[in-house]
């Protein structure tokens, strides 16, 4: 199975791999600080812990949505082992696909009048 | 270098972790133990940050995401091995074995909580001690000498008394002792003095009665077993089946007295969250030292026998499953 045909599977995506990917799409980042990207975006509702992180970049990285990164912090300032992680083109275009899906779902919210729901979607996706 | 590069976990802390990350597979241990521990420090040094309860926070968010992730790492990692079937995911070794620890766990943490569960901790819960280890012979000995003569008095309202006057002149004697942060003098509740005469067990407490408790007593060992001793701390008080301490007393020390005479002061005291958090997570592995080596050691908790019997029950039928399947 080819990374595109597995990544497919993806969407709709995990709460989990939609934050990180779209933390990763702003800028390259560590693991600490993918997590905290995470937490802020999803508003404290989407909280990953060192493990669960970790799982989901394995799989990301298995699958080709990230990719470790040559970058390395400057050993003056930050913990140079640490591992930096970019997104990939497939990783964008499933992140695209995602949005655009919030996007129709949005639309035909709209077009049905669901005042209630739009409310609530603006708020969660804008 | 960055200063917060300083702030390092507790050493216990820093071991427990270091044990979780090896219930992960081992593929995926090797490619991220490094970041997860750093990920583990920088958590440690924002948790510090927030001023909240270490051990409240590694419990909540460490122990949960490890929980978690490890048995997703090891679905995923059998599943690749043996392919989608359930029970040859579960037959897997590894799994089973994480599986069986945290069974053992879950029971002990219930018994745990049964034992804690008693009105007697929950009043204890505020009590600060601070001098009850200097309670010396000589005020074990003046309190069993004013109380026996009080036995001697035939007038049963008079003898009710001079009891409640040997609490009173014994808790002036004693020392202070604070409670719920306001310093009080007296007695307290939760302090027994047991005296071994020969074979016979007499018990005084409080009120100034003195009371035989032979039957509720076995020979508390003097030996003092260190660190072994302090995890199954709560099975030092089993000896002393005597009114509440079964429930919640850790400690008693043993007094040399003269004539062949032993006493001891049994002490509940409240659980420490320390050790609270070690018998949670090691007791299922000194359990499995205490069977081999001493079972007496653990008779007084039918729950972790039944509990840990079904996990290694469990453990021998899944491990023989994935035996037989790797045969095939």
């Amino acid at each position: 199975m080819s990374k595109s045909t597995r990544a497919n599977h993806y969407i709709p995506l995990s709460p989990s791999i939609f934050y990180i990917l779209l933390s990763l799409s702003i800028k390259e980042r560590h693991g600490y600080d993918i997590m905290k990207q995470v937490k802020k975006e999803s508003g404290g509702k989407v909280a990953l812990g060192p493990g669960t992180l970790y799982g989901s970049i394995k799989k990301m990285l298995t699958d080709g949505l990230i990719t470790e990164s040559d970058e390395r912090p400057d050993p003056a300032l930050d913990d140079n082992r640490r591992r930096y992680y970019k997104i990939t083109k497939l990783g964008s275009k499933m992140l695209s696909t995602e949005l655009q899906r919030f996007e129709e779902a949005l639309k035909t919210a709209k077009n049905n009048k669901i005042h209630i729901a739009l409310t609530s979607i603006k708020l969660t996706v804008v | 270098m960055n200063s917060s590069h300083n702030s390092w976990p507790p050493k216990i802390l820093l071991w427990l972790y270091s044990f979780f990350l090896y219930l992960y597979p081992q593929e995926f241990r090797k490619e991220y133990r490094q970041q997860m521990f750093i990920v583990f420090n920088d958590l440690y040094k924002q948790h510090k940050i927030q001023k909240r309860n270490t051990y409240v926070w590694f419990i909540k968010e460490i122990c949960a995401d490890t929980l978690i992730s490890v048995v997703q790492q090891q679905i995923h990692t059998t599943r690749i091995a043996f392919g989608r079937s359930i029970l040859n995911t579960l037959a897997a070794a590894m799994l089973t074995f994480v599986v069986s620890i945290f069974l053992m766990s879950v029971g002990i943490s219930v018994y745990t909580d049964i034992a804690q569960g008693g009105s007697t901790q929950s009043r204890l819960q505020s009590f600060t001690y601070r001098h009850s280890d200097t309670i010396i012979e000589g005020v074990f000995k003046e309190a069993y000498k004013q109380a026996a003569a009080c036995e001697n008095i035939s007038d049963m309202k008079l003898q009710n008394r001079c009891q409640e006057d040997v609490g009173t002149h014994i808790a002036h004697i004693l020392p202070e002792e604070e409670l719920m942060g306001i310093k009080q003098t007296g007695w307290p509740t939760d302090l027994f003095f047991v005296k071994k005469s020969g074979a016979n067990y007499s018990m005084l407490r409080w009120d100034g009665k003195i009371t035989d408790v032979s039957s509720a007593v076995n020979e508390p060992p003097i030996i003092n077993h260190g660190f072994f001793n302090k995890l199954t701390s709560k099975d030092t008080c089993s000896y002393f089946h005597v009114a509440d301490a079964y429930n919640s007393c850790e400690t008693y020390t043993a007094i040399s007295l003269p004539n062949n005479e032993t006493g001891y002061l049994v002490r509940m005291v409240p659980k420490k969250p320390f050790n609270y958090i070690v018998l949670r997570l090691l007791q299922p592995l000194l359990f499995l030292l205490v069977v081999l080596f001493n079972p007496s050691e653990l008779g007084f908790a039918p729950e972790i026998y039944i509990i840990s019997v079904i996990g290694y029950i469990l453990f021998l039928i899944l491990a023989t499953r994935y035996m037989l399947g790797r045969q095939k």
